[in-house]
């Protein structure tokens, strides 16, 4: 898959993430590298600006957490959050449905 | 300075003042996170960082996807927020004056009306809430008085200014 693209559904795919369980950002980024399979690869620091946002509009939740004597960033979904994925999720789910109709029509 | 050093100043430089502490503090755990895992996967320590770096992108890009990310409160907001603080502060003191200057205002109608949220306040802050009223009344007059002078000394419209007039 493109990355562009990819980019594009970068907030959907950062809130699929933490519906598992909270993370810091690197983990995060780890987790898409091995999701995507390399297609974010590179500027993949866009995905701090986009944990920023997701926090800013209330889906998204944060605190430091200390290990190793070194401060990280912990985030996790919040019930909006869970909420707007679901609605995402749905969304997507008719957006495909939608395109698989017409590639399959032509 | 090593190039995560670098990249970390360049980063601090191209950051808004109020977003830098929390920003730089993450992307400096992910650049030693970063580079602490490309080593244990055998990859050389000096192409560990560049890699990190690298696939973080330029910092002056990424400084500037923060921008619309900021929760500090905008000049706007914190003028508004003063502006609503002040109104609310003046209101409390002018509606405790008023009680005060009530014909009948004996104490019990006073504390009764004053606003609920000064009822509980003892006797010095009275003392010192009725100076502010008065120096507030002072200030108010020294306005309307200055708000006079101006109308009257002001030339009427469409005549020159006193400056020309001989």
């Amino acid at each position: 898959m493109n990355g562009d693209a990819l980019r594009g559904h970068l907030e959907l795919l950062l809130l699929a993430a933490l519906a598992q369980d909270e993370q810091h950002g690197y983990a995060l980024i780890e987790w898409l590298r091995v999701q995507s399979e390399g297609a974010l690869e590179l500027g993949e620091g866009s995905v701090y600006p986009a944990l920023h946002r997701l926090e800013a509009a209330g889906l998204v939740g944060s605190a430091w957490q200390r290990t190793t004597g070194r401060r990280r960033r912990i985030y996790r979904l919040t019930k909006l959050g869970r909420e707007r994925l679901g609605e995402e999720r749905q969304g997507w789910a008719s957006l495909v449905r939608t395109v698989d109709l017409v590639l399959g029509a032509s | 300075m090593s190039d995560a050093g670098r990249y970390l100043s360049d980063l601090r430089r191209a950051l808004p003042r109020g977003q830098r502490r929390r920003i730089l503090t993450e992307i400096r755990s992910h650049l030693t996170d970063g580079i602490a895992a490309e080593v244990a996967r055998g990859v050389d320590p000096d192409e560990a960082e560049r890699l990190t770096i690298e696939r973080l992108g330029p910092p002056e890009q990424l400084a500037s996807q923060f921008a619309s990310t900021g929760r500090r409160i905008s000049t706007a907001r914190l003028a508004a927020l003063g502006a609503t603080v002040f109104i609310v502060v003046l209101a409390a003191v002018f509606g405790f004056a008023q009680t005060r200057h009530a014909p009948n205002g004996s104490t019990t109608v006073e504390r009764n009306a004053a606003p609920a949220a000064l009822s509980h306040v003892g006797r010095p802050l009275d003392d010192r809430r009725r100076i502010l009223v008065a120096e507030l009344e002072q200030l108010r007059r020294n306005l309307a008085l200055k708000a006079r002078h101006r109308l009257l000394t002001r030339p009427a419209t469409g005549t020159p200014p006193a400056a020309h007039q001989p």
